[in-house]
């Protein structure tokens, strides 16, 4: 059971990195001037939110090998991690769609002046992002960002449903060999609402550590 | 210095800029006056291209803006502009405001920046707000870091659209007096304002704006005296609260008496 | 294609499952679990939310610990413990749809809590004050003001809510419910060689599904003039909303978010 501890905590971390870096470009694109990248964007949030994760998770387990070159599938097959690879793709994939979404609207709030003065100084179209627009997007989208990766990390018990070795796994298996499937649900739910709830924590302090910054985009904009 | 020739900007069916034509010649200081929606903000703004105009070209020291092989960027690394609503970034405190663009674009060092920001602050009275937020700061010292911001890039050119309309009146004079030090300093200076009393003073010229089109490009001492354009008067009078007759007009009064 | 035509005779097996001569499944029971819990819950959560608004400890610390701890619970979890939970308890098995309905229904009203609690915190301050000041009671206040505006707002949230709701029944083929995604298993199984085909049209019927509901939950929102509340968390306490009157100091200091 800690061992599935330790891999839902794994997925989970890489899960929420790898898609708030795809999500960032994602949202970028999506905020484009060139319309076929917006369109991209579009048709990917618009796909992958529609479409339930654990859909994503089976089709990344059991489709996808196929649908590759006839070796490669068999090679992913026979690789034993391959069921946390596909966790890893199939959850980043679903969770990116949603944060990409939640960095968007963070993005369309930031006020128009604050690119013009950018752009004013000579700062180039990355730096602009880099510096000024992304910066203020992440401390305003910080709460429902943090609600988005606590779900996600709820979501990495999906896993289960490919024989990820994560802790949802790990209390079936103790389910079908003691027959007590009560007591090894109850305290797989007591370590998920513990660590929930301590990323919970974890956002309110960052909310706390970045409160001036918060309160000053929020104040500027009334 | 700045070139406008023969400039037309439309905004979907409305025409904003009808046939600019406008010379700006190097270290002057040109003040924008005019009524409000009439295109002054448009005007400023197509300088450092942030707006793109249609028709016609804008030479910028010797540089065509639009030519689509100038670098936009470098180029507006050596105008500076200032905001009617100041624009600092609030996630970043006045000092890392100042800093920002002069390590980004100008590839200063950390040190660097960080000196000559201190000694611009120091410039604009805040010596001592280095380290506050935005949302700390009032208006007219909000403002004041966005000079300072601007100037941070050593700019050639630097544009000021409405900076003061956005303060509270007791606020507006250590702008104003930032600005009045920054004139003899031989920097080109464009500036929208409606603070007469300090377009008299600063001013080389004055250009009239209104519906578009430039009315009247004369010396302060003309413009707000002997206006030649009804329009020019009736806005005259109303922000300076004296009766002023064009002349034109004068002309005719004088033959009928 | 031909793949998908050949599924296209499965079409009737995805969309209500084996139903007229055996159990109903497939899209239909997503679809009927979804709307089950959504009507459940509201009733439940509405009451969850309110008291987590009210000023008396004892009612509102037992509301944030229900919802908190649902919230921090993953739906296959709460699916799972109750198919083992209900045996136990009652003594006998429920039937595997109203186990995962109690289960969802239970996940839901966290969700549908917290949107009311946000409807509710949305209504400017002044509609309280407004209400009050011409002789209503608090309860009045509430029931005739606050709440048809507050309902008003969530509109779009639970529209939204019911489309995660609706992805989050695809979680209940773990205890064996035929639903969409066990259908697609099933298939597979039958014809190993037909499973990307399988896949896709199982992908087309969540598709379906939830793009119209977004679509109408994007129309709501425009035409209400309204966004969505489901991942906005108020953090904020307002002494002018409480359930009952009480002291303002004893409430926690405003978060700015």
């Amino acid at each position: 059971m800690i061992t599935g501890v330790k891999i839902t905590i794994l997925i989970a971390v890489v899960t929420s990195v790898l898609s708030l870096l795809f999500g960032t470009v994602i949202a970028v694109m999506r905020n484009s001037r060139i319309k076929p990248l917006r369109f991209i964007g579009k048709l990917y949030v618009e796909i992958f939110r529609n479409i339930p994760g654990l859909f994503w998770l089976l089709f990344f387990y059991f489709v996808f090998p196929e649908i590759l070159p006839f070796d490669l599938g068999k090679k992913l097959n026979a690789y034993p991690y391959y069921p946390i690879v596909a966790s890893i793709i199939g959850l980043t994939l679903d969770n990116t769609s949603y944060v990409s979404d939640i960095l968007r609207s963070g993005l369309l709030a930031v006020p128009k002046g604050q690119r013009e003065a950018a752009i004013s100084t000579g700062l180039s179209r990355v730096q602009q992002y880099q510096y000024v627009m992304l910066p203020q997007t992440f401390r305003k989208i910080l709460p429902p960002l943090g609600t988005r990766m606590i779900h996600n990390f709820k979501n990495t018990s999906l896993c289960m449903a490919i024989t990820t070795p994560e802790l949802m796994w790990a209390t079936q298996q103790i389910e079908s060999i003691t027959f007590r499937g009560l007591e090894a649900t109850t305290i797989a739910t007591l370590f998920y609402i513990l660590i929930s709830l301590s990323l919970g924590a974890i956002i309110i302090l960052l909310e706390k550590y970045y409160k001036i910054d918060i309160a000053s985009i929020t104040k500027m904009e009334a | 210095m700045i070139e406008f020739i023969n400039v037309n900007k439309w905004f979907g069916p409305i025409h904003v800029l009808k046939n600019i034509n406008l010379h700006i010649s190097q270290g002057e200081v040109i003040v924008i006056c005019g009524p409000s929606g009439g295109g002054k903000s448009t005007l400023i703004r197509t300088i450092n291209r942030i707006e793109p105009i249609q028709e016609g070209e804008i030479i910028v020291d010797g540089f065509s803006l639009t030519n689509p092989k100038t670098d936009a960027a470098a180029l507006r690394a050596e105008i500076g502009m200032v905001f009617q609503h100041f624009n600092l970034y609030p996630h970043k405190t006045a000092l890392q405001n100042i800093m920002l663009a002069p390590m980004k674009v100008r590839g200063l060092s950390k040190k660097q920046a960080k000196e000559r920001a201190t000694r611009l602050l120091e410039r604009v009275g805040l010596a001592d707000k280095c380290d506050n937020y935005p949302v700390q700061l009032s208006g007219g010292e909000q403002q004041r870091v966005a000079i300072a911001r601007s100037l941070a890039m050593q700019p050639r050119i630097m544009l000021f659209d409405e900076p003061t309309s956005a303060l509270d009146p007791e606020l507006i004079n250590d702008v104003l007096d930032v600005m009045t030090s920054l004139t003899k300093e031989g920097i080109t200076m464009v500036i929208i304002t409606h603070e007469m009393g300090f377009a008299q003073r600063v001013a080389d010229r004055v250009v009239f704006i209104d519906k578009g089109e430039i009315l009247e490009i004369e010396k302060p001492s003309d413009i707000f005296v002997n206006p030649k354009h009804d329009r020019t008067a009736e806005f005259m009078s109303k922000i300076l609260h004296i009766p002023l007759v064009p002349n034109n007009k004068k002309e005719r009064i004088n033959k009928a008496e | 294609m031909e793949f998908l035509l050949e599924q296209l005779a499965n079409f009737k097996f995805y969309l209500i499952g084996a139903y007229p001569r055996g159990a109903a499944g497939g899209l239909f029971l997503n679809i009927s679990i979804a709307v089950l819990c959504l009507t459940i819950s509201f009733f439940i959560g509405a009451i969850f939310g309110f008291g987590r608004l009210s000023c008396r400890k004892f009612v509102s610390y037992p509301c944030i610990i229900y919802i908190e701890t649902i919230r921090a619970t993953p739906a296959l979890l709460l699916v799972f413990w109750f198919f083992f939970f209900i045996p136990s308890v009652l003594g006998k098995n429920v039937s595997l749809f109203w186990s995962a309905v109690i289960a969802l229904s239970i996940y839901s009203t966290a969700y549908q809590a917290e949107i009311v609690r946000a409807g509710i915190l949305a209504i400017p301050k002044g509609q309280m004050e407004a209400a009050l000041s011409s002789g209503m009671s608090r309860f009045q206040a509430l029931t005739l003001v606050i709440i048809p505006q507050a309902f008003r707002i969530m509109i779009p949230s639970f529209v939204s809510f019911f489309i995660s709701l609706f992805k989050e029944t695809s979680v209940t083929y773990v205890i064996g419910i035929v639903e969409l995604l066990q259908i697609g298993i099933i298939v597979t199984q039958r014809q190993p060689n037909r499973m990307f085909a399988a896949y896709i049209c199982m992908a087309i019927g969540f598709f379906v599904v939830c793009y119209s509901m977004s679509h109408l939950a994007r129309v709501l929102e425009k035409r209400l003039g309204i966004h969505d509340l489901s991942s906005y968390r108020p953090t904020v306490c307002r002494a002018d909303l409480l359930l009952k009157p009480c002291e303002a100091k004893n409430l926690p200091t405003q978060n700015p978010t």
